[in-house]
Order: structure tokens, then sequence, then C-alpha cells
């Protein structure tokens, strides 16, 4: 129902870069595409980059925010079929942090010839714990309980918010709050992203895979473990996986050289 | 200020390493807090922080440290060495690889804080229920008639942008003053829900139903033509004929369709004009015997 520039200003779209690849680099739970700023000057000179926004982050148009839609990662993974359709790609290379490794994943089996390789920093494919086969990592309440911090430090940050709500005087103020805001925990948008993400059990669908995968894990990381890395390159027939010598669940942000060489290695 | 001052301070304060997440150094209060004996770099700010706000400082405050280098007022749950849970209120600051982080626990606050939460969810729980309520018909839960008005203004705006053929679809029941009569009205209440549960099981997920009035039903069909308009009608008035009288009879609909054309969609009035159109093809299915449909080409 969506006219193509619509698509790319609902999804707040931004292209550049050189060479024929085109890489689209989707962001995970809780922030938005400004998190590929540190990985970027590493890839921009040898790829096309596209960066978005899923709707209800960033600078997403809010207003095309559908509870039903966004309360699964299909909803998310549709997201990026409708912009690859906007900007008639195929064959792309799809990085995903964190639960982007999951929604590529949805995209990759709904739409063949849409992704050509997925890389995934950090994935899970289920952050709880089914035991005895099976450890995300946490229990429901855990979940339950981050909802509730979420709700709170909204309340916290309300301010934050009000410039851009009292329609702002001063630009740099306005910037500012931009800048500061990037992680947003509006309840009615985040919420539904973090049950989808945090709620999801998406093991079924890693061997219906057959896109060639990179697995890019940290040695420790406290939402996605070793174990779950491995567990995916198992599961899924055309994986790679790589555990990197760097510790933390952002290892874009906090190890760029070394997923820029992964990258770089794995696309050959 | 020395060490022994900064174990004056009633709160937590303490350094931790960005990547590894151990804790460099801290103060009396936060050892005794946390339970320490000493700082060996085998204790991290995960063994502090609840799962979830493990999850929220991975998700969020990490990455506004590595970007922004501060973040105030971060509401978390911290684990003390007796397994308690205990709310807390931190300001972190990022410089270098560490993390400089100010934590003071706040209990009463967080209880405040929980009221808001709710308060905040029980009034948006009702609110979507008052929503619900002033967009439904209480008889037919199908939308009521101003509903639909402003979800068929939504999708003519739509349409303006990408034309996509939609018709509306005007129904009402034959004879149904003498079925209210007859049979009374309660029975004549529940042939309308009835009806409304026909026209619910025939259409699409992103089709309109509504009570247009009395005894009147409209339907928007997005993406359909005439000739789909036609093959719905024709589903009605077979499920229609399962809905029995008490006289042995069935109930019939007459029907009238109107195509939104693409050449209208920018007068002001097309929703209105078109509800005319598909009245007045309703007048000729009555005229023309009932129980059919027609349309005004």
């Amino acid at each position: 129902m969506y006219l193509e520039t619509d698509i790319i200003k609902r999804n707040n779209v931004r292209f550049f870069g050189n060479g024929e690849v085109t890489l689209l680099l989707a962001h995970g739970f809780g922030c938005d595409q400004r998190m590929w700023d540190h990985l970027i000057p590493y890839l921009e000179n040898d790829y096309k980059i596209v960066l978005f926004d899923y709707v209800g982050c960033g600078q997403s148009d809010l207003s095309a925010f559908d509870k039903k839609r966004y309360s699964k990662l299909c909803g998310y993974a549709k997201d990026v079929e409708e912009i690859c359709d906007a900007l008639e790609l195929s064959n792309i290379i799809f990085i995903g942090h964190s639960v982007s490794g999951t929604i590529g994943m949805h995209a990759a089996i709904e739409r063949p010839g849409l992704i050509n390789k997925l890389i995934m920093i950090c994935p899970s494919p289920c952050f709880l714990n089914v035991p005895p086969d099976y450890m995300g990592g946490f229990e429901k309440q855990d979940l339950e309980e981050l909802i509730n911090l979420m709700d709170k430090n909204y309340l916290g940050w309300a301010n934050y918010f009000a410039p851009i709500v009292m329609g702002k005087g001063n630009d740099d103020a306005f910037t500012q709050e931009l800048e500061n805001s990037f992680c947003s925990t509006d309840p009615g948008y985040a919420k539904p992203f973090a049950k989808a993400t945090f709620f999801a059990d998406d093991r079924y669908l890693l061997p219906k895979l057959g896109t060639p995968t990179l697995i890019l894990q940290s040695q420790d990381d406290s939402l996605a473990s070793v174990e779950v890395g491995r567990y995916m390159n198992k599961a899924i027939e055309h994986s790679e996986l790589i555990v990197l010598e760097a510790k933390g669940h952002c290892l874009h942000m906090t190890t760029p050289e070394q997923v820029a060489c992964a990258i770089g290695e794995f696309l050959g | 200020m020395n060490q022994v001052e900064f174990d004056h301070f009633p709160c937590l304060l303490l350094v931790s390493h960005i990547e590894t997440t151990h804790l460099l150094t801290c103060n009396t209060y936060a050892e005794s807090f946390l339970g320490l004996q000493s700082i060996d770099g085998s204790f991290g700010i995960n063994d502090m922080l609840s799962k979830a706000s493990l999850i929220f400082y991975e998700s969020y405050l990490k990455p506004i440290l590595l970007s922004n280098g501060m973040c105030k007022e971060v509401q978390l749950t911290l684990l003390t060495h007796t397994g308690e849970r205990v709310p807390a209120v931190a300001h972190i600051t990022l410089k270098e690889a560490a993390l400089y982080w100010a934590i003071y626990p706040a209990q009463e606050r967080d209880k405040l804080y929980q009221e808001l939460v709710s308060a905040r969810e029980n009034l948006e729980a009702k609110t979507e229920e008052l929503t619900r309520l002033t967009r439904l018909d209480p008889l037919t839960s199908l939308l009521n008639r101003r509903a639909l008005t402003a979800d068929l203004n939504k999708i003519i705006t739509l349409i303006k942008r990408k034309y996509v053929p939609v018709c509306l679809v005007l129904i009402d029941i034959d004879f149904f003053k003498p079925i209210n009569d007859n049979f009374g009205h309660e029975y004549g209440d529940e042939v309308l829900i009835k009806l409304a549960a026909v026209l619910k099981g025939v259409v699409r997920e992103s089709d309109l139903v509504a009570r247009w009035g009395g005894e009147e039903f409209l339907l928007v069909l997005y993406n359909a033509n005439v000739d789909d308009a036609f093959s719905y009608c024709d589903r009605i008035h077979e499920a229609v004929r399962d809905i029995d009288l008490p006289d042995n009879k069935h109930l019939t609909v007459s029907i009238g369709i109107a195509n939104v054309k693409q050449e209208d969609i920018s007068d002001s009035e097309v929703i209105s004009k078109n509800i005319h159109v598909a009245d007045s093809a309703l007048y000729i299915a009555k005229k023309s015997g009932r129980n059919q449909t027609q349309l005004v080409s």
C-alpha cells in the first residue's frame, strides 16, 4: 500500500558508497542506523551502503507503526523486503546486528534471490532458555522485567523529548536531543520490538536457511553466547562461525576494524 | 580528594572497563553493598546487574555511552551480595576505556515509578477500550457509520496516491419490517446479528464491514473490481439463504454496488456520491423484485 518514495521516507533510508556490491546494514533492538557509524568508514570505499531504521525506531515515520505487524519479527523482515523492492535491489549482502540476524533470515527465506549472503553480528535465534537442549541465556521473568525497566526509563527520560514535543526554538538543542535519543525507549514502539525480539524462538528457521551465512560472535557476550553461535553454525548448512578476539555485544561499535576485516574476507 | 573521602559518599562509586566489563576500583559503600572482599579483576558489572538490566545495558546504555560518552538517570536493578534485588538510579560517563558509575539505590523512587507505570497502563487500556467502543455498533459489533466513514477516508487518501479499485456494497434486508412485526424486535435483532456474522465471514481482512443504520449494511471491498464485487455478493446471497425464518422462509437481501472510479477520487464528495450511487442501485434491486444485486453504470 506504500509507494517507493514513501518507503524511503518511512524507513529513513540512506544510501551511499562505492562498488558493485550492495550491503544493507540492519540495526538491532534498542537503537537505530547510527549504530553503524563506527563501521561505515571501513566499508564505504568498497561497497554501496544502504542504511535504514525499522519503523518505530530512530527517525522512521512513527505514523506507519502497525502494532500487529511489528509484534512479530516477520513484520520487521517485511520492512527489509519493501526497502529492497523500493530501491530495486536483489542479491544483496545483508548485515544484521543481534536480532537483525534473525530478521535477515526471515527475509532470506521468504524472498529467495533477495539476499545473496547473510552476515550476522552477535545473533541469537532465541534469547530464552529452553531446557534441556538450548540455553539462550534468559528466563521469561527476566524479559518481563526488561519491559518494566524500559517503561521506567522512559519516564526518567521523558524530559529529553520535551524540546521536540514543544517545537524547539534552538536548532543546536534540537540536534542535541536527537543525538541523545538515538536509543529511544518510547514504550509504544520499543515494547513491541522488545517482545518480538526476546520472546521469539526462531530456531526452526535455521535448517531452512540456504543462504551462505557468516556468524560473528564475541568471546564474551552476555546476550549471545559462543554456545548460541555454535548452535546456529551447526543448524545453518552453509554457515561459517568466527569468534572474534573481542568482548561485548556491540562488536561493530567497539571493534569495527576486526568486524570489517571478517566481512571483507567472507565476501572475498 | 583521596580515597578515604570518596568512601564517605553514601552511594556506589565505581569504575569498570568498557570492554571486559571488569570492575577496576570502587568506594567502600559499593564494596559492602556488593559484598566484595577485594577487587581482583574477577568481578564484573554482569555480576551486579539483574539479567534485564544487563540487556538494557547492552541494548541502550552501551551504544549511547560509545556515541555520546554519557548516560543520565538510568533506572537499573542491582543485585546485592545476598542476592537481593535493589532498584537504583545511575549516572554513567565514559572516559577512554573506563566507565565511571555513580549509583544511588532508589527503592522509594522506584515504587513511585511503578505507580506511574501502572496508572499509565490503566489509562491506556481504558482509552483503547473506549476508542474501540466508539467505533463499534453495540448490537452486531461491526464498525459503526462514523468509524467506517473515517476508515474509508483513509483508503481514499491512499488510493489518491496509487489507484487501487475499491467497491462499495450497500446491503438491505428484504422485508425486515414484517420480520420485526411478526416475530418481535428481539428476533429482528437476532437476524441482524446473524447477518453480521455472515458478512464478516465473506470479506477479507483488508475490507471494511459496517452496520450503516437500521437494517442496512455497508461493505468496502479493497482492491476489488466490479466482477469481484458481484462474486462477493453472490456468496452473500447464498450464505444469507441459510438464515431460516420461523415461517419456513429464508432471509434474503438486496444489494447495490458502486465502484469508486479513478477519475472521481479527487472529488471532495467522493464518499457521499458513491454511497448515493450504491443506494440508487439498491433501490433498483428492490424495485426489480429484491434478493438480487444491482449496479448503476
